[in-house]
């Protein structure tokens, strides 16, 4: 192409100076915003309800921030850890909750023996607070292991210190207060920034099933006994009325009879006063007639025989033949 | 051109040197700075420090507590009884050049802490009779034991610049070939319980039948005893009316009189009764008529 000629229209240049600098302040401009984005993208975290967050600048402590937006210093001068401190947190011991919700046991846990030498299977559930989001950071290499073994030690040391039947049935909630105070106790020397919420026997079962049973036969014998007593005031309850049913009638029959003897008597005095006044008007006559009107009704059928012995002899005559011609 | 180039280039070298000569060190950190392998300085507060960059070199080591969990281990107790111990150790570097010098990492610190821990809880051990671990006392009691075993280790990482701040054994059980022993004993001393629950209640309801078989035969006897009582009150009643009845004489005589027609009313009933006369009987006569 020839320079120099002219020809009106504008030659074609490859290079344009104008151009090139204006790409490179685009270049220039955009490498900025991007720089400032950049810098405002790391500016600024947020902290949930849930959180406090401890802002550390070159590694050193500087603040601690609550719930919001906050600003601070960009490119990993100062960092973020957020830390849970609302949260109850849960550690368990002696099984294991999988995510489908299915529980598989971890015997090494669980199994362990109580302080009269019986081997137990006991789970346990902890509930535990992050209290110093700091010293939970800072003061210790993994809190909650810290606190899962010191609790297992606990739990031994109060389990190995208990009856067997306290730590199967009525004994669990003294158990879980025994060992709370003294993971309370122990946690407080640890200082590691967590605090025991809760602590609660989940499950705590006799060893093996041979064991088991023997164990349901305590409780089952534990119940016949009771049964046996329960049949023996039953009786009781069944008896004692019935006595005194049986009292009430023998004293009831006793006052009939009382009575009745008592009214006899009176009926009899009755009869006899109305047949005295009768006989003290005439007392030979009513005597006679009284004394035949006997002789009358018992006569009959009668074989009657009269002495009429003069010094030794004695004769006797029947009078059954006259007596007899008499009735004809 | 060729100028921006080697500004860059010498901008990039200068902030190599820079990030190589600053170095942070976190809370739960120590870091001993080296020249040439040999501690020059240690921080142990958290923070930005500076450095001579290719000459120093920085070592951090952990300044929380570190736990370290030991493996089960058989013990015998003072009464030659076998027990595994689970035990398990939380320690802190408290002198860093001391560790430095004289273990070096953690996790060599963590073989050594191994050993003495093991060593001394078998010693322990050793002075101690199974039941007086496994008892009926007050829980704290092992608490105590463990403070002893804690101390003895606590003297004896004391030489590594370490504070060992708790030892705690988290079990103490009886090894596996015991047990299928302990749960025969289990299974013996429920059957006794059980026995005696079984016994205990039919004592205690054969006591309460008794009783009230007592109880009943008493309040029955005792009615027997009023009954015949009142019984016998009626017939003192009877006795009292017919006496006052008969007060005089004349009533006694005609009472008699009736009494006596009764009784051979009733003694003459029936049949084949013989009767004999005197002949000079009022009925005699009249039937004899002379």
């Amino acid at each position: 192409m020839n320079k120099s000629s002219f020809n009106g229209s504008k030659p074609i240049r490859t290079f344009d100076p104008v151009n090139s600098k204006k790409i490179m302040k685009w270049i220039f401009i955009g490498t900025i915003v991007i720089f400032v984005l950049l810098i405002l993208a790391t500016s600024y975290y947020t902290v949930s309800d849930k959180e406090v967050a401890v802002v550390t600048t070159f590694g050193s402590v500087t603040n601690t921030t609550e719930a919001g937006v906050h600003f601070k210093l960009p490119f990993g001068i100062q960092k973020i850890h957020r830390v849970n401190v609302e949260g109850i947190h849960k550690i368990e011991l002696g099984y294991v909750t999988n995510e489908d919700g299915s529980i598989s046991p971890i015997e090494d846990e669980s199994k362990m023996i109580s302080g009269d030498f019986n081997i137990v299977n006991v789970d346990f559930f902890i509930e535990y607070k992050i209290i110093n989001a700091e010293k939970y950071l800072y003061s210790s290499d993994n809190p909650e292991s810290v606190l899962k073994m010191l609790a297992q030690s606990q739990i031994r040391n109060v389990i190995g210190s208990s009856n067997v039947d306290l730590v199967l049935t009525d004994g669990r909630e003294n158990i879980e207060i025994a060992v709370k105070d003294l993971i309370i106790n122990e946690l407080q020397a640890y200082d590691i920034g967590v605090s025991i919420y809760t602590i609660k026997i989940q499950d705590s079962d006799p060893p093996t099933d041979k064991v088991r049973a023997a164990f349901k036969a305590v409780e089952t014998a534990k119940q016949d006994s009771e049964t046996a007593e329960n049949n023996a005031l039953s009786y009781q309850e069944q008896m004692m009325p019935k006595a005194d049913a049986e009292a009430d009638k023998l004293l009831q029959n006793a006052e009939y009879l009382k009575q009745s003897r008592i009214n006899q008597a009176k009926e009899e005095v009755a009869l006899f006063e109305a047949m005295y006044e009768q006989y003290i008007l005439n007392t030979e006559m009513t005597k006679s007639r009284m004394y035949y009107e006997t002789i009358e009704t018992i006569l009959p059928g009668v074989k009657l025989y009269i002495d009429t012995s003069d010094g030794d002899i004695t004769k006797v005559l029947p009078i059954e033949s006259f007596l007899d011609l008499g009735d004809k | 051109m060729k100028k921006i180039i080697i500004t860059a280039v010498i901008l990039f070298i200068l902030l190599i040197v820079c990030l190589l000569s600053f170095y942070v060190v976190e809370e739960n950190q120590y870091a001993c700075v080296l020249r040439f392998e040999k501690i020059i300085n240690t921080k142990n507060d958290a923070g930005l420090y500076f450095k001579v960059p290719f000459t120093d070199s920085v070592t951090i080591y952990p300044k929380m507590v570190m736990l370290y969990d030991i493996n089960p281990s058989d013990v015998i107790t003072k009464d030659k009884k076998t027990m595994i111990v689970d035990s398990y150790v939380l320690w802190r570097i408290t002198d860093p050049v001391t560790f430095k010098k004289t273990i070096g990492s953690t996790k060599e610190a963590e073989g050594r802490l191994d050993a003495l821990t093991y060593n001394f809880i078998k010693t322990k051990m050793g002075t101690l009779n199974q039941d007086e671990i496994i008892n009926m006392e007050d829980p704290d009691e092992r608490n105590t034991i463990y403070g002893e075993i804690l101390k003895n280790v606590k003297e004896g990482a004391n030489s590594y610049g370490i504070e060992v701040v708790d030892v705690k054994i988290k079990r103490f059980d009886l090894p596996e070939q015991n047990e299928e022993a302990v749960f025969t004993r289990m299974i013996s001393e429920r059957n006794k319980i059980a026995q005696a629950y079984i016994a205990d209640g039919h004592y205690n309801a054969s006591i309460i039948t008794n009783e009230v078989d007592k109880k009943y035969n008493t309040i029955i006897s005792d009615a027997r005893v009023k009954a015949e009582k009142t019984i016998a009150e009626g017939e003192a009643e009877y006795m009292r009316f017919i006496a006052e009845a008969y007060n005089t004489p004349e009533k006694l005589e005609f009472y008699q009189f009736i009494r006596s027609l009764d009784a051979l009313k009733l003694s003459l009933s029936g049949d084949n009764k013989t009767i004999i006369l005197d002949k000079d009987s009022p009925l005699a006569k009249i039937l004899l008529y002379n």
